[in-house]
């Protein structure tokens, strides 16, 4: 229906997102990168802030969060001090994971059933994110000087001559033949004088004399 | 339906007509009719809809996944800088929260006692003594050919609260700033990036403090267009005076190029010639306007401001160049010169 | 009013521009030049050629028309059908009747069909392209679009000379290749 307001739920705050949340292949949104392409020519900085662990600590579909808890989220943390980790255990739910960009989005994840190692590969892949909405990149640079020697225009390679002349001008319009005629090579050949060997003016009565 | 739009008579509100037309739905003794169930569906969103309360703004620290201590810690590494914590906060407070928990104190009647009266103003301050002068600095080493309009622009650019507001908010700044907002001004985060800059003058010490503004404020510069960040205005009277300068006083316009003369669409091209060489040329859709872009383009070709030719260096390359020895301010506009080396070089021929 | 600066913008009216092309369409195959004013109508001599999202297209303006020609009988031959709506009301009228009445419409027609339809049945673009061909069926232009012009078109067959059109010196001074016999009767 038309100028519906969809109710805003108090749990979650703004710019949440998923996987699918801007569509997939077909339908898809689309547009340019809006990172800040500076980032990395000084110093890297990780897009990532925070991420926020939300599981069971009785759930078998969290089993894989707990084990990536009690094995590998240290090593995470030590790896990356520049994402600080959240832990949120809640009885009797999904487990999922959200992380925070520094351009104010969010992304929820669920990781229902997941294992250790899955967790693991999933978090790195947000982490090495830069937060934007998943789109079709309608090209893969983003630049303000796109060519060096300045943008093409119609006027290029057009010789100056044809300024200063009045047109119609033969010179600029005549036809160009790839081949030359038949008149023009015997012109040619009459101002060689090459043409003696075709010119047949009374041979056959001289031979006979 | 009928009794729908009897009810919808003697309905108060749109709440009340919604629960009277189910009741009615729920109370007829043959259910729901379908002819009912898009007329009520309707009537069930709009009344979703004009009821709804808007959700009141948030500050993300009022979440439960909030630690400020380790959230500072983490903004310190995310730069790979070592900041301390208290100067972090200082950094991070702004007058007006401090302003705003004196009175909420006040109110309360609380004692004045371990009032927290420090705020960024002090370390802007430093950080802006710094800045000024080593941005400065750093243009005039790499852009050697344009005059001290031209810096200054490009410093003030640099330095307004936009630009540093952006970069602040790039580098996660916005939700750890206290003030009284919950989402805080240009301003204010400009003032946070200034004051983190006056905190590493005062922790780190100057060399460090340059290698920052360089990899986080300057790097903005790249990819830029000088000459519009500059937009120097009336391009042919600043080329005649800088002609004059250099002992040329006269330079001729010529029309290039033209076509569709008589039509909205008419476009010009005009080239700028000194000594019948091409210095430069602009075009557009009158003959006045491509003048004046042939002159813009031709001052762009003797300051060195193509893309080809503003190279700036960023990050490690960088770290190293004494820009101390740049410091010294460029002449004006109006005294403006080629270089003597140069002058040869500058002036050729473009084909 | 766009955001871009005066630089950019006078950048961009420049790669943009539409440029004005003359053709003398003397002695030429009319759809020959057809197929070539059709391609600088729609722009695509351009690089920035795009056929869906912008029209890039030129200006074209044709001098006689009046001189162009068909191939062998085809003048005879190319007929060219019209209907009024009404019925019975369709009429068919030969190439060089039609050429008689209106020296400038067998250029256009082969034009028209030239420039094409998109793939769509409707071609929205079709009309504002047409419009920018200018017809004229001799060699007088208006001042007024004279001035627009800026450049030519080269055109696709050389033009002819009859034997109207050498003078008596440069048929004397032509080379001669064969020689009648001295026995040789001339009717």
């Amino acid at each position: 229906m038309r100028g519906r307001v969809v109710k805003p739920s108090f749990a979650v705050p703004q710019n949440y997102y998923n996987l699918y949340s801007f569509g997939t292949h077909r339908i898809q949104l689309s547009g340019f990168t809006e990172q800040p392409f500076y980032n990395g020519l000084g110093r890297y900085v990780c897009q990532l802030q925070r991420v926020t662990f939300k599981f069971c600590k009785f759930g078998g579909s969290s089993k894989g969060v707990r084990e990536f808890i009690e094995t590998d989220v240290v090593d995470f943390s030590r790896q990356h001090p520049g994402v600080v980790v959240y832990l949120k255990p809640r009885r009797h739910k999904t487990p999922i994971m959200v992380t925070e960009y520094l351009n104010g989005n969010s992304h929820w994840m669920n990781l229902r059933n997941m294992t250790k190692s899955e967790i693991k590969l999933w978090l790195d892949y947000m982490r090495t994110r830069s937060g934007e909405p998943i789109k079709r990149y309608r090209k893969k640079i983003k630049t303000e000087w796109p060519s060096i020697q300045g943008p093409w225009n119609p006027f290029l390679n057009m010789p100056s001559f044809v300024n200063v002349t009045d047109l119609p001008n033969e010179q600029r319009g005549a036809f160009i033949s790839e081949k030359k005629s038949a008149t023009q090579q015997l012109l040619e050949m009459a101002k060689d004088g090459s043409l003696k060997n075709i010119l047949k003016t009374n041979v056959s009565q001289e031979d006979k004399e | 339906m009928a009794t729908i739009l009897r009810n919808v008579n003697a309905a108060k509100n749109i709440r009340d007509l919604l629960k009277k037309s189910i009741e009615h739905c729920t109370r007829s003794e043959r259910g729901l009719k379908r002819w009912q169930v898009d007329t009520l569906r309707v009537m069930y969103w709009r009344a979703q809809s004009y009821d709804a309360i808007p959700h009141p703004e948030r500050h993300r620290r009022e979440w439960q996944n909030w630690n400020y201590k380790s959230e500072l810690f983490a903004f310190s590494q995310r730069l790979s800088e070592k900041f301390s914590e208290e100067m972090l906060r200082v950094c991070f407070t702004d007058k007006s929260y401090v302003e705003k928990e004196d009175e909420q104190r006040k109110e309360l009647g609380m004692p004045e006692i371990e009032l927290r009266t420090e705020n960024n103003s002090e370390l802007a301050a430093i950080g802006t003594n710094k800045l000024t002068p080593f941005i400065k600095s750093y243009l005039r080493y790499f852009l050697k050919n344009v005059p001290e309009e031209c810096i200054s622009a490009v410093h003030n650019y640099l330095m307004s609260d936009t630009v540093l507001a952006d970069i602040a908010s790039k580098i996660g700044c916005t939700q750890l700033i206290l003030c009284n907002a919950i989402n805080p001004s240009d301003e204010v985060k400009a003032q946070v990036l200034r004051a983190l800059i006056g905190a590493l003058m005062k922790e780190k010490g100057e060399k460090h403090t340059e290698k920052f503004i360089i990899d986080f404020i300057l790097t903005y510069i790249n990819d830029q267009d000088i000459m519009e960040v500059w937009n120097l205005p009336q391009a042919e009277i600043a080329l005649s005076n800088v002609l004059k300068n250099n002992g040329i006083t006269e330079y001729e316009p010529r029309l290039l190029r033209e076509s569709g003369r008589n039509t909205i669409y008419a476009c010009f091209m005009v080239g700028m010639y000194v000594d019948k060489k091409l210095i430069g040329f602009g075009s557009g859709e009158t003959v006045s306007i491509a003048r004046e872009m042939a002159a813009y383009d031709a001052l762009r070709r003797m300051f060195k401001l193509t893309p080809a030719s503003t190279l700036f260096k960023f990050g490690k390359d960088a770290y190293n160049i004494d820009f101390g020895s740049s410091s010294q301010e460029y002449s004006l506009l109006n005294e403006w010169k080629l270089l003597d080396l140069d002058r040869k070089h500058q002036l050729k021929s473009i084909s | 009013m766009s955001n871009l600066t005066k630089f950019r913008r006078t950048q961009q009216w420049l790669t943009f521009a539409r440029l004005w092309y003359l053709y003398d369409a003397t002695y030429q195959d009319v759809f020959d030049s057809a197929i070539v004013i059709a391609q600088y109508l729609r722009g695509m001599n351009k690089p920035i050629y795009d056929h869906v999202r912008q029209d890039v297209g030129n200006h074209v303006v044709v001098i006689n028309t009046s001189k162009v020609s068909m191939p062998v009988d085809e003048w005879k031959w190319r007929m060219y059908s019209h209907h009024s709506r009404y019925g019975g009301g369709q009429t068919w009228a030969a190439a060089h009747e039609l050429h008689s009445k209106d020296p400038t419409i067998v250029l256009y027609k082969a034009v028209y069909k030239e420039v094409g339809s998109a793939p769509r049945a409707v071609n929205l673009i079709r009309s504002p392209t047409m419009a920018r061909l200018h017809l004229f069926p001799d060699a007088c232009i208006p001042p007024e679009i004279k001035a627009n012009i800026c450049d030519q078109i080269r055109q696709v067959q050389p033009v002819l000379k009859s034997l109207k059109d050498y003078s008596e010196e440069e048929v004397e001074k032509f080379p001669k290749i064969v020689d009648y016999p001295e026995d040789y009767v001339v009717k």
